[in-house]
């Protein structure tokens, strides 16, 4: 058991929580809309095969627990606190997924049970995701310029740009749009696309440099060697991330290897994107 | 900073905020232990489509007969057309197709096809024609 720290009392101890527990739940609101209101993420909640399905959810586990490691305020945190925080950010993305959908009307009672909790775990991804970064994210008053002092170190940026890659993807990939945007693209521009999704990477990564937040990163390393550590390392982790997305949403089956890299390049641009605001966000 | 010393204070940590982890926690076992359930005792098959007459009635636009068809089998399907024949004496007299967008496994979606006779004096018989796989 925790000592309270002798300014707070009980009440005010539960009080600060469930406001985080709010602010928490409006992350996961803001997260998950687009998903929640794209109607191939329903179907696919009832439709995809399990283990896939458990993989995802098995994969979110400590992908929260490392964000709350990451973006936490205390610097004591250690691993109970985190995973405490990530359990807390999974039942509030849960809960508020399962509440916009009854809202809605996409899950009733006469529906299986199968295609409930389909629906509902789908739209817990990003949920969760949203309610462990809007925990960090706003610190209390007191603590609020600590958090942002305190360095992510180099496995945090990496967290944080899969987060932004999953974020941003997670409501494309299941999408018939992104088989029409391979297919519309000449081999010239899969190639230019790859360019440009790597140069947007690099320039907020080198931007972030510039104004002094790369605190993790000694003074004066050679630019190559930012490109080589963030710039690629962030582009190979978004890619990543597409390509489990793409697996576990069975987009993969049937393809060929080159139709395969096809698609993974056409997601890998709002993924790596996501990766480059990631850092700007968190 | 002040308490550099002896170690930093541990954040105080609210009760309520345990009880929230500890749902979250059942929810994430739950969920793990469902779909692993599902995933070992899953087995490959085709979709069963049922469909089932749920009522009848006539209404200004003709007799509206609303059916509800059911996938029993382990595979979701898209796209299912269904057939509803009124028969008299063997002879079709009236027919029309439906499709379904997507019918999710072992799950049910509810639709409905228009007479212009009233399915009551003949024979109405309705099934899956096709799907696709989603």
């Amino acid at each position: 058991m925790s000592a309270a720290a002798p300014s707070l009392t009980p009440r005010q101890i539960e009080r600060r929580f469930l406001l985080g527990l709010g602010r928490a739940a409006g992350g996961a609101v803001v997260f998950s809309l687009p998903v929640l209101m794209t109607m191939e993420m329903w179907s696919l909640g009832a439709g995809m095969d399990r283990l896939r399905l458990l993989a995802l959810v098995a994969a979110l586990l400590p992908l929260l627990v490392a964000l709350s490691h990451f973006i936490g305020f205390e610097e004591t945190d250690g691993w109970l606190d985190d995973l405490r925080d990530g359990l807390v950010a999974f039942a509030v993305g849960f809960v508020v997924s399962a509440v916009i959908l009854s809202l809605f009307g996409l899950i009733e009672p006469r529906m299986s049970f199968d295609e409930i909790m389909g629906a509902i775990v789908i739209e817990t991804v990003p949920a969760s995701i949203g309610a462990a970064v809007a925990q960090g994210q706003f610190g209390q008053p007191d603590e609020a310029d600590h958090a942002h002092d305190r360095a992510a170190g180099y496995w945090g940026e990496l967290v944080f740009m899969a987060t932004g890659a999953l974020f941003l993807s997670f409501s494309v990939a299941p999408t018939e749009e992104v088989d029409l945007i391979a297919a519309e693209m000449t081999p010239f521009h899969m190639l230019l696309l790859a360019l440009v999704s790597i140069a947007a990477l690099h320039l907020v990564v080198y931007m972030l440099r510039f104004s002094g937040q790369e605190s993790a990163d000694p003074e004066g390393a050679p630019g190559w060697s930012v490109f080589l550590r963030y710039t690629l390392a962030g582009y190979a982790v978004a890619l990543i991330v597409c390509a489990g997305l793409m697996w576990a949403f069975g987009r993969f089956d049937d393809l060929g290897a080159v139709a395969a890299v096809r698609l993974l390049v056409v997601l890998g641009f709002p993924a790596a994107i996501g990766a480059a605001f990631a850092r700007l966000i968190v | 900073m002040s308490e550099a010393d002896d170690g930093p204070a541990p954040r105080p940590v609210a009760r309520l905020e345990w009880a929230v982890a500890a749902l979250g926690a059942a929810l994430a076992c739950g969920v793990l232990g469902v779909l692993a359930y599902e995933a070992l005792t899953y087995e490959d098959g085709p979709p069963e489509l049922v469909a089932t007459v749920r009522d009848v009635r006539a209404t200004a636009g003709g007799h509206v007969a609303r059916f509800v068809m059911e996938n029993r089998g382990p595979s979701a399907a898209a796209e299912v057309t269904v057939i509803a024949r009124l028969k008299h004496g063997g002879a079709v007299v009236e027919e029309r197709r439906v499709t379904l967008d997507y019918v999710a496994r072992m799950s049910s979606r509810e639709a409905g096809v228009v007479f212009e006779r009233d399915p009551a004096t003949a024979e109405l018989e309705l099934r899956a024609a096709s799907y696709r796989r989603p």
